[in-house]
């Protein structure tokens, strides 16, 4: 696999042009390593476990050019936005100050795009840029290092609780076949707060690529709110990493919902580091299209004692598409007292869709309370009756109960002005 | 209004054989008139009731049924409540996640559209709803709660009632409402169907107790036994079954 990879001249083309731009010789060394790293490596196929569902060799033999800026702003692309937040922008990747609005920001947090990070606090950045991200195990880590030229770096000081969402708007706009690496860096200091929203969608884009990593450091009795929403265009690929570290006493609250793309790969990796840190993840995955793949993996490593972690993820699957949900829990030796949950559900609307669903443990401890369980199902054939005896169309009624299968999930969110975002955007873009 | 002429039906079971559950009804429901019909268990009468409805488990093997001139048989069950009728359930299905008052203003939107009326707007449908509900004294808190979710079975059959009530059908029919209710809700949920009768609409109530007819007097009374109709009356018939219970019947056959 790797041997084709390396012939693919386009990536070899695209490294190149990428490489010819200004930027520290530090990161042009450890960009030139990554690659060479990816090829070696090559893209994961679906001999290895962790990629059996999710074929993505078609990446490889199609033609990505790098992202360019489009000038031709949809109209009203903003217009439906959250209410008082602070929203950074991107247009194909690159970072719109025009379009973004940074005057809600606390005066002592560092937000700010990577590239403009780089050269203002190239110390501060630097070394979470240069972590070695674990691309033997997801190659396409090692493929966004070696091109990543921009994303959001965002830092939180010690007590600092930044009170509005905060928005990360990656926009892909009028370009297509194009491949985007954003890499987005958040710390969150000891005593910290922070809600992050992270969105990814498309206004006449097609079948683009986007690789992303977000890299979420929470310190001792941090708390960071991290949700993100992709709905990215049906033909597209989005493939994303996102590794949460969390130190003592820390909390993670995580909310996935996913419903755009042709093939998307959601990787959420949750490292317990110490103890009594809490992390929550809840998702969604909505797919109503012929041939549409949602794949969501999670890992949560508990390394440290009274760690808690939970996972509840639904699914709603129509037509011809094809979901994957894994979620591993591995709790190390010192990882007593560990409180590990782990629920996935999933309802079928389209007796040929598919859903692989796994949750997993391995324990080496003793003293843990570790539930888990899946479920697949269909539509309560009474209750469609039921609604349907009152006059409700069939199409409406299985909508209403479709929704109900998710609004659980949903009521959950504390924050209101969020709950009632993502609730538009589920009823307005996955028509429940 | 409603006629229906040499009815068969039958069910599936798990080992795919056949079981026959009516066995040529006859019924004919005039405008205006409340019909009771009465028997034994496993008689057919549930299943009469959820076949009118639209039930697809059963297959209709036989026969017709009209109602006001449509052929309920080749209507789908929201074209039939569309066409004004109702079926108050045995047995009314929770549904979680469904919250109460929005169903049932889509409910009660989707057969004004069928019937060509405008939607109501969430202001009239307030008022309609708090109206209907303290005519069947239910606290408004129903509102806001899922679809019959953890409601005792009193308040499950009040909430079929208050449906009636909100989507005015023409043909109700009323499968067992009585069971499981005290005396005050059988009280208020014979009061809530009583004030939907008129000389436009018809009642099709099935019940196994002579008491919800003290409440609801019919004109007619049917007793169905192994999925036929054996005998027709007035509302003197439901006091002898009371008496004498079925076997008296079962022994002419």
């Amino acid at each position: 696999m790797s041997a084709v990879f390396s012939t693919s001249s386009w990536l070899e083309n695209i490294f190149d042009i990428t490489s010819s731009v200004f930027q520290p010789p530090w990161l042009q060394a450890f960009r030139t390593q990554q690659f060479k790293k990816f090829r070696e490596r090559g893209l994961p196929t679906m001999q290895e476990e962790r990629w059996k569902y999710t074929p993505v060799s078609y990446l490889e033999r199609t033609n990505f050019s790098l992202p360019i800026i489009s000038n031709k702003w949809p109209k009203n692309c903003l217009e439906e936005n959250l209410n008082s937040i602070i929203l950074l922008v991107f247009n194909n990747g690159h970072f719109s100050e025009e379009m973004s609005d940074l005057h809600l920001l606390p005066p002592e947090v560092i937000l700010s795009p990577l590239s403009a990070a780089l050269q203002a606090h190239e110390h501060l950045v630097k070394p979470y840029l240069l972590q070695q991200l674990d691309g033997q195990r997801h190659p396409f880590m090692y493929l966004n290092s070696a091109f990543l030229n921009e994303g959001i770096f965002l830092q939180i000081p010690k007590n600092c609780v930044i009170p509005y969402p905060i928005h990360f708007l990656f926009l892909n706009i009028n370009q297509s076949y194009f491949m985007a690496s954003p890499r987005n860096i958040i710390v969150a200091h000891e005593n910290s707060q922070v809600k992050i929203i992270e969105e990814h969608r498309a206004y006449q884009a097609e079948n683009y690529f986007i690789n992303v990593v977000t890299e979420l450091y929470t310190n001792s009795n941090a708390r960071v709110d991290y949700y993100k929403l992709q709905r990215e265009h049906l033909t597209s690929t989005h493939i994303a990493n996102i590794n949460v570290h969390q130190k003592q006493n820390s909390c993670v609250n995580t909310f996935l919902v996913d419903f755009g793309s042709r093939l998307a790969r959601e990787d959420l990796t949750i490292n317990l580091y110490e103890r009594r840190a809490t992390c929550h993840m809840k998702g969604l995955y909505l797919l109503r299209h012929d041939d549409q793949h949602i794949d969501n993996h999670i890992y949560v490593d508990h390394a440290a004692e009274n760690c808690t972690s939970s996972v509840l993820y639904k699914g709603i699957l129509d037509k011809k598409s094809q979901a994957v949900f894994n979620s591993k829990v591995y709790a190390h030796v010192e990882a007593k007292k560990t409180h590990a949950q782990q629920t996935n559900h999933n309802l079928l609307l389209s007796s040929s869709a598919e859903v692989n669903t796994k949750p997993e443990l391995e324990i080496y401890t003793d003293d843990v309370t570790c539930l888990h369980g899946a479920t697949v199902g269909q539509v309560n054939a009474e209750a469609l009756f039921y609604l349907r005896a009152r006059g409700i169309e069939k199409e409406a009624a299985l909508k209403l109960l479709a929704h109900a299968f998710i609004t659980d999930v949903i009521e959950k969110i504390e924050d209101s002005a969020m709950k009632n975002y993502i609730q538009r955007q589920v009823s307005h873009y996955a028509g429940l | 209004m409603l006629i229906i002429k040499n009815l068969h039906a039958s069910i599936r079971d798990e080992k795919q054989k056949t079981k026959k559950i009516l066995c040529g009804i006859d019924l004919h429901v005039k405008s205006g008139e409340v019909h009771a019909i009465m028997g034994p268990n496993g008689s057919g009468k549930s299943t009469l009731a959820n076949i009118l409805a639209g039930q697809k488990e059963y297959e209709v093997t036989q026969g017709e049924a009209w109602l006001d001139g449509k052929n309920l048989m080749d209507l789908e069950p929201e074209s039939r409540a569309a066409a004004g009728l109702f079926l108050a359930f045995q047995y009314p299905v929770e549904i979680p996640g469904v919250n109460n008052m929005y169903f049932l203003k889509a409910a009660v939107n989707s057969v004004r559209k069928h019937r060509q009326l405008p939607p109501l707007d969430a202001m009239d449908f307030l008022t309609l709803i708090k109206n209907k509900m303290k005519e069947m004294e239910m606290d408004e808190k129903f509102l806001s709660r899922a679809v019959n979710e953890g409601f005792s079975g009193g308040e499950k059959k009040c909430n079929e009632i208050l449906q009636m009530l909100m989507l005015e059908p023409k043909l109700a029919i009323l499968d067992e409402t009585d069971s499981g209710l005290d005396i005050d809700a059988l009280q208020r949920v014979a009061k809530g169907v009583n004030s939907l009768r008129d000389f436009k609409r018809s009642i099709v109530v099935v019940t196994h107790y002579q008491r919800l007819l003290n409440y609801i007097v019919p004109d007619v009374v049917h007793v169905m036994m192994k999925g036929k109709i054996i005998k027709s009356g007035g509302k003197e018939l439901a006091l002898e079954l009371e008496e004498k219970g079925y076997g008296w019947l079962g022994s002419t056959e």
